[in-house]
């Protein structure tokens, strides 16, 4: 997308920000563009399907009542949206003594839930990738929401940053210092297995 | 690899060859999209919240508030204007002769 449209989607969408303050329909054209990744990104945190109905609820109730007050600072919504989401899901977490961060373990690897025998070559894939998920799970809470945001959000490190309060290449230097040894240990299970 | 390379990834460079990393995250994309939940939240849940979030208070409220903000000034001012009044008659008004 050219530098010229993308300035025209963010003032598209400022005007539509503008007229969701007063107008129900206007707020729901937002709702139905952001609903499915808030969803996902609080779903990916808090692990079940109730608490991630119940906390997205919630941050769109929080994005309506606070609208009046938004100012565009040239990021996109979505950033805003994140940054209540990852507030609301901090309160949730605060407030549960079962600290579950970013529950990962209730998702399965694909043809898992099927059960069926897998080929040689495909079941080696899966001890990879159940390895992969191994490491992930161990990371450090905020690493793990780092590679949430950009592995199923697709954020750019710009809008991680205002999501995380942390700067632009804090964000950077952390993505890549976490893919890196990420991949230093796949490999390393890698070697094992080839022994 | 140095940091250079991979901004360069980030803003997906041309013809660029994929640093080894980002196979580890290629990886954790499929395998977090496989989820059977992935992105769907149910289509009950998000009709229920569109009609809460449509029948809030706050959008009439918002549309009116100039309206309540001009009938609050107005009966600020109003109020203003009557205490001036007041104490202006009680200050012209003379003091009753002392009793002898």
């Amino acid at each position: 997308m050219s530098i010229h449209s993308n300035k025209q989607v963010h003032e598209e969408e400022h005007a539509l920000i503008e007229r969701a303050k007063t107008e129900p329909e206007a707020f729901g054209m937002l709702y139905e563009s952001y609903l499915d990744r808030i969803y996902r990104y609080v779903y990916y945190r808090v692990g079940n399907t109730q608490d991630a109905e119940d906390i997205t609820a919630r941050v769109f109730f929080k994005a309506l009542t606070h609208l009046g007050s938004y100012r565009h600072q040239g990021l996109p919504f979505s950033a805003w949206l994140y940054r209540i989401a990852h507030n609301q899901v901090a309160n949730f977490h605060r407030d549960n003594s079962r600290y579950q961060e970013t529950s990962l373990e209730s998702l399965t690897l694909p043809g898992e839930a099927s059960r069926q025998p897998l080929p040689e070559n495909e079941s080696a894939d899966q001890q990879e990738l159940a390895y992969l998920l191994s490491l992930v799970r161990d990371l450090p809470a905020y690493q793990r929401e780092l590679l949430i945001l950009k592995a199923v959000d697709n954020l750019s490190n710009q809008e991680i940053a205002v999501i995380m309060r942390r700067s632009e290449s804090a964000i950077k230097s952390l993505y890549h210092r976490v893919l890196r040894s990420l991949r230093a240990r796949m490999e390393a299970q890698h070697g094992q297995r080839n022994l | 690899m140095d940091m250079g390379v991979y901004m360069d990834m980030e803003n997906n460079a041309v013809n660029q060859e994929l640093p080894e990393e980002m196979a580890v995250m290629r990886n954790l994309q499929g395998l977090l999209r496989d989820q059977p939940t992935f992105g769907r939240p149910k289509n009950e849940f998000r009709q229920a919240l569109r009609q809460r979030l449509a029948g809030s208070r706050l959008f009439a409220l918002r549309r009116n508030l100039g309206a309540i903000w001009v009938v609050s000034l107005s009966v600020l001012w109003l109020f203003t204007a009557a205490i001036a009044l007041g104490l202006f008659i009680a200050g012209k008004k003379k003091p009753s002769a002392p009793a002898v």
